[in-house]
């Protein structure tokens, strides 16, 4: 029994460790920030078209949905403000992490650990660095900056989306569809919406790293790491929404 | 505590290292003294890439102590680590290039990254031309690894061992899966660094046409060859053979005596005449 409970939980312990020592790094010396940026670059800017093609569909699908639903209470009117809420809290932040991890998690678990099979982790601390400095942290700073940034481009899309549905289908005006969604929406509402996103970020990241830095087997060691990474990290978003929703709702 | 025994560079005093229930490396104890070069042979999964990262600080061993420039490194701390390593230059069995990065940036990266370098990149980038003229492969500074065969990666990867020109080298099986004219070649440019740049030499390898050439051949300056040593030198060049069979050491000692082991297992090893 004892024997079975033995790696996850030193897993867990492993996992724990990689996140101190990558924000314990955030503060101490060297700092890379051209890779900062680098990353920035290929996690924000690379996420974009897929993060505005979800955002804006899942937005448009909502109104559509949520018409119908309104339709039977005779208020259609409000297709702005559940679309606005839906997105913001919950929907936006998921479906944007969600991608991002599609992208990000594997993209780092492969690099990772294609880096630990070919002696480059070993090579890098032989030669001075520290990898989780150099490759973590640097990882960890980018998503934690863009993730929400996305979330908030992801929103406005989805909310634009919902709006050409308003407006084509339910021939709802600009002004009556805009006025219901902005005033539904609260600063508490857009808190947590981005929240969600920076909390999400240390999940992606971290899955990705972790899996990446203790990759063995090989070529084929490589690609169960980026699976597992993109799995871990799309179901600790769903666990941690759940969570941050629990909170949420019962301030 | 610290070790002032100047003679020795590294020194294992009965290691052990463990993955899980099987041991890599099974009480291990060696000297290496200043200026001697080690042949470590060994089939593979015998434990020499093991001993060079335990050597190195990358692995930590489970019992036992590892002493390095009279260092003791078993319990150090990674941060402290990068001080010992900054006199260490290593040759990973793959290369260990950084696919990411080109040829001159790989060679350059332990001068800008080590703490006791940090130079300016207009030194690092002479520096690291002159370490690649030294393999001979200075034209290929802004090329990337995948870009190079398998014999220019190993030489791009000597490059960067001696980069910091570190009075102690190790190498991990630096001819594997090469061919033979390139593993001459290979060898032939370890011969030269040892010998121009007077460094202590741990290579790992499973052929003893390497470690033959590095106890028979030096390196000559004025004809730019390895050539053979007089028999009258034949000391082999302070060359000493260590053989691992299964994480224990089977066999410590110089050439001849290789030569004339009875050992099932090391005579594996030499190449006998007919």
């Amino acid at each position: 029994m004892l024997d079975v409970l033995k790696s996850p939980v030193l897993a867990i312990q492993d996992y724990y460790a990689l996140t101190g020592r990558a924000l314990r790094n955030i503060i101490r010396p060297p700092h890379y920030s051209s890779d900062i940026f680098l990353q920035m670059d290929i996690i924000g800017f690379g996420s974009l078209p897929i993060v505005i093609c979800v955002g804006f569909f899942s937005g448009a699908v909502m109104a559509m949905q949520m018409a119908k639903a309104l339709a039977q209470y005779g208020a259609v009117g409000q297709t702005g403000q559940i679309v606005a809420i839906t997105l913001v809290r919950e929907l936006g932040p998921v479906l944007t992490s969600l991608m991002v991890a599609g992208r990000t998690a594997s993209g780092i678990a492969s690099e990772l650990g294609s880096m630990k099979v070919t002696e480059q982790i070993d090579a890098m601390r032989a030669l001075g660095t520290d990898p989780i400095q150099k490759l973590v942290t640097p990882r960890l700073i980018a998503a934690c900056i863009v993730l929400p940034l996305l979330t908030i481009i992801a929103d406005f899309i989805g909310i634009f989306g919902g709006f050409l549905i308003a407006y084509f289908v339910l021939m709802m005006t600009p002004n009556q569809y805009w006025n219901s969604a902005w005033q539904a929406l609260t600063y508490t509402d857009v808190f947590f919406g981005l929240l969600k996103p920076f909390v999400f970020a240390f999940a992606i990241v971290l899955t990705g790293c972790y899996y990446g830095l203790t990759t063995t087997g090989g070529t084929q060691g490589v690609g169960r790491a980026t699976t597992q990474a993109v799995v871990v990290s799309s179901v600790l978003i769903f666990f941690l929404t759940f969570f941050l929703t629990r909170i949420f709702v019962s301030l | 505590m610290p070790h002032d025994d100047s003679q020795s560079v590294l020194r294992f005093e009965h290691v052990t290292v463990c993955f899980g229930d099987a041991k890599a490396l099974d009480d291990v104890s060696f000297d290496v003294a200043r200026g001697e070069t080690r042949i470590i042979f060994g089939a593979a999964g015998s434990g020499k890439t093991v001993l060079l990262k335990t050597a190195l600080g990358l692995t930590k061993p489970d019992s036992g102590r590892v002493i390095v420039f009279g260092q003791d490194v078993t319990g150090m701390e990674e941060k402290d680590l990068f001080h010992i390593r900054s006199r260490i230059g290593v040759l990973f069995q793959e290369g260990g290039l950084f696919d990411s990065m080109t040829v001159e940036e790989n060679v350059g990266y332990p001068l800008e990254n080590l703490l006791e370098f940090q130079l300016p990149p207009d030194q690092v980038r002479e520096r690291a031309k002159e370490a690649l003229r030294f393999v001979e492969l200075e034209e290929t500074l802004d090329k990337f690894p995948a870009e190079l065969s398998g014999g220019m990666r190993r030489r791009v990867g000597i490059a960067r061992a001696i980069v910091t020109e570190p009075p102690l080298i190790l190498y991990d099986s630096p001819t594997a899966g090469l061919d033979p004219i390139t593993a001459y070649t290979i060898i032939a440019l370890i011969a030269k660094g040892r010998d121009l740049k007077h460094t202590t030499t741990v290579m790992a390898t499973h052929r003893y046409q390497d470690g033959h050439f590095m106890a028979t051949c030096r390196f000559s300056p004025g004809t730019g060859l390895a050539e053979p040593i007089a028999a009258a030198e034949g000391d082999g060049l302070g060359t000493v053979f260590m053989v691992l069979n299964q994480g224990r050491i089977a066999f410590e000692g110089n050439l001849a005596e290789l030569n004339a082991s009875t050992d099932a297992y090391v005579s594996k090893f030499v190449r006998h005449e007919e």
